[in-house]
């Protein structure tokens, strides 16, 4: 016997299909409209302030020059903390236009990739003060080509690229 | 058996699902109802950062030719700022479009930009009126200058580090004449000492505009000095420049527009329209400064440039002279004269011994956006002076007498003050006992020469030691016989303090050097 039964089923199966795939297109393409204490919009700041400052760092003053960031890399020892950085850095950061300076700490560090194992090995740069328990940081990197010994037990100093890893924060 | 028990239950589904379909679709479209509605006081911080990004990181429009070699009739032609060097080159900024984007005048459109105006159509863009303040400090020359408003307590901001790009410049003085063999023993009264700017080779050379020598984007500064010790006791007068561009193996002659005419012996003004139908006076130097935007205008990207500069002195002497002037100097055929084997131009170049390089130099730019409802509390003045008074500074403590009213150009009502002539100051001390938050405002400007400069200062001791506001010195854009707003937020050491002093000096001034000072306001909050 033929009657609609099996049509009226394929039609309501059709449409609440059609109602789901509606329902999850909504969701997916929903507008959120984020407000100033959702976007971490301070970290943004922190973040392009950071960058900014290992970009500059990182920019050579003239031309036939290197620049700052490659050469404090190249002339501290792994492992050996250089003021020269943090105090380059500090001072990027915290200046402001007006009157005063901003209280931005960090600790910055670098790491390299060893050729004859393919660890990576990170060794501390320069920094203001250790990180608090409960304080907030944001993390900002830049690549740099340096020509070093790295590991420094290498036979030869040769052009490597090493990541400069800096992890900021306010007091 | 057949009924019709299924036809309706599709027509119910159908209905509906165009029913839901339409709800959604109403219910998807309530966000962006919605974005027109929310406060603008969330969004202070994405303007400032969009208006941060475009300073920072963009050239502005239009680029060829520059915004920034646009004059202040053709400024309406200036699409976007963008202080970048190229679209290539985020965070290092160019030099000429620093100082152009800085020109600010508070009322006349004829001497700069306009505040909020023209920045509020090229800088921070959208229709809603946002007031904002626009600075940039130059970490290297101690240097801070300033856009906008003072700051309300509520503020949208972003802080950027750039780098700015300084100009080349290239200084002949004897002791490279001499060993250049640039004074020819030819003992006559008409020489001719050429510059060569091999664009060409300049472009090629360094391909990377952060160090680059583009004279179709920035200034190039040459000076000729040392001249009265060259043949002491001999008038020398600057007769005419000629400009020849050599392209494709073609020379050909350039006007020199009366706005590229030559600086003579450190005026901060160049030489009148006048010359060179009357020859200009030269006791020791002259200097060239083109603008970008007249090297542009000959479209001499792939060309060399010769600058002949010709000096009469009286009596004939030995002078200054590298150029074979066939067949004369109002004759000049370009090949017989540059390619002549007794012509040995002063080279433009990349040679740190001909030309100081272009350095970069570190700099901080802070965009702060906020609108007309949070603006601060208006300040109590506690003490302003406009120098109207026929006895100006009378209430000031003067140095010595040379400081007087001025009532010529620049000042704002009747006059101004000036300090002239020799190295002076006033001071005024200001108590501001009960008062925190202290402010300071003032329009200065100056019209100098050599190593002369003027400073606003403030002290918290009485004078004994200075805080400096600003500084400006001869050359910068502020040296132009014209007034300029300055405001500062001053630290905590201004406020309550029965010292607080401000000083306006004029340092290592020679006769003819003035600073003009008006306007001066000091603020604060009661306690």
């Amino acid at each position: 016997m033929v009657n609609t039964d099996g049509q009226l089923y394929t039609i309501e199966g059709f449409a609440a299909g059609l109602i789901m795939i509606m329902t999850a297109y909504l969701v997916v393409s929903a507008t959120s409209v984020y407000t100033a204490g959702d976007t971490h919009i301070s970290d943004m700041q922190l973040e392009q302030l950071g960058s900014d400052a290992l970009k500059i760092m990182a920019t050579p003053a003239s031309t036939g020059e290197i620049s700052p960031l490659q050469k404090i890399i190249e002339v501290t020892p792994v492992g050996t903390d250089n003021a020269t950085f943090g105090k380059m850095f500090g001072n990027l950061t915290n200046s402001k236009t007006g009157f005063g300076t901003d209280h931005i700490q960090f600790i910055a560090s670098v790491s390299y990739r060893n050729k004859t194992d393919d660890s990576v090995s990170i060794y501390r740069l320069n920094s203001t003060r250790n990180l608090a328990g409960g304080e907030h940081a944001v993390r900002t990197t830049k690549w740099v080509i340096v020509n070093k010994k790295l590991p420094p037990s290498a036979p030869f100093a040769e052009d490597r690229a090493v990541l400069v890893e800096v992890l900021m924060w306010r007091d | 058996m057949t009924d019709d028990r299924g036809n309706l239950s599709v027509d119910f589904l159908a209905g509906f699902t165009i029913f839901l379909l339409a709800f959604i679709w109403v219910i998807a479209m309530i966000p962006g109802l919605l974005i027109g509605l929310q406060a603008y006081t969330i969004d202070y911080d994405a303007v400032a950062y969009r208006t941060g990004v475009i300073l920072a990181e963009d050239p502005g429009w239009p680029v060829a030719p520059a915004w920034e070699s646009f004059g202040d009739p053709q400024k309406y032609n200036v699409t976007r700022f963008g202080l970048a060097i190229s679209k290539d080159t985020p965070n290092i900024l160019s030099q000429d479009k620093v100082n152009r984007f800085f020109n600010v005048s508070t009322t006349n459109p004829s001497v700069g930009f306009i505040y909020p105006d023209d920045y509020q159509k090229r800088a921070i863009f959208g229709d809603f009126p946002y007031r904002f303040r626009i600075s940039l400090r130059d970490l290297d020359n101690y240097r801070t200058r300033t856009v906008g408003e003072q700051l309300p307590d509520d503020y949208g901001y972003i802080r950027r580090v750039v780098k700015i790009k300084g100009t080349s410049n290239a200084t002949i003085n004897k002791s490279y004449m001499t060993s250049h063999s640039y004074i020819k023993t030819d003992n006559a009264t008409t020489h001719v000492f050429s510059i060569l700017i091999n664009n060409t080779k300049l472009l090629s050379e360094i391909r990377d505009p952060a160090y680059q020598i583009d004279p179709s984007r920035e200034q190039l500064l040459i000076t000729v000095a040392d001249l009265s010790s060259i043949c002491p006791g001999t008038a020398i007068t600057l007769n005419n420049v000629k400009i020849y561009k050599l392209d494709s193996g073609i020379y050909s002659n350039v006007p020199l527009p009366a706005s590229n005419n030559p600086f003579v012996d450190g005026s901060s003004t160049r030489l009148p329209s006048s010359w060179p139908g009357i020859p200009a006076p030269v006791n020791n130097n002259v200097t060239i400064k083109f603008n970008p935007q007249y090297i542009d205008s000959m479209k001499a990207q792939n060309s060399q440039i010769f600058i002949a500069m010709r000096f009469d002195v009286s009596p004939a002497c030995t002078f200054l002279n590298n150029t074979q002037a066939v067949p004369d100097y109002n004759n000049l055929v370009g090949k017989d004269t540059f390619e002549n084997l007794n012509t040995t131009p002063f080279d433009y170049n990349y040679h740190p011994d001909n030309v100081t390089q272009p350095k970069l130099r570190d700099a901080v730019l802070a965009v702060a956006v906020w609108s007309g409802e949070t603006v601060a509390a208006p300040m109590t003045a506690l003490f302003s002076d406009d120098f109207e008074s026929a006895t100006t500074p009378d209430d000031w403590t003067p140095q010595s007498g040379w400081s007087d009213p001025w009532y010529g150009t620049p000042h704002y009502g009747n006059s101004s003050v000036v300090l002239r002539d020799q190295p002076t100051y006033i001071t005024k001390t200001i108590p501001t006992a009960g008062y925190a938050d202290i402010s300071v405002s003032f329009e200065m400007g100056t019209q100098l020469s050599g190593a002369v400069f003027a400073t606003a200062e403030w002290s918290s001791d009485g004078g004994t030691t200075w805080n400096l506001l600003k500084q400006i010195n001869n050359g910068d854009p502020e040296d132009n016989n014209a007034l300029y707003p300055f405001a500062y937020q001053l630290p905590a050491g201004a406020d309550n303090n029965p010292a607080f002093t401000l000083r306006f000096s004029l340092v290592n001034a020679n006769a003819g050097d003035r600073a003009f000072i008006d306007n001066v306001i000091v603020g604060g909050n009661p306690y």
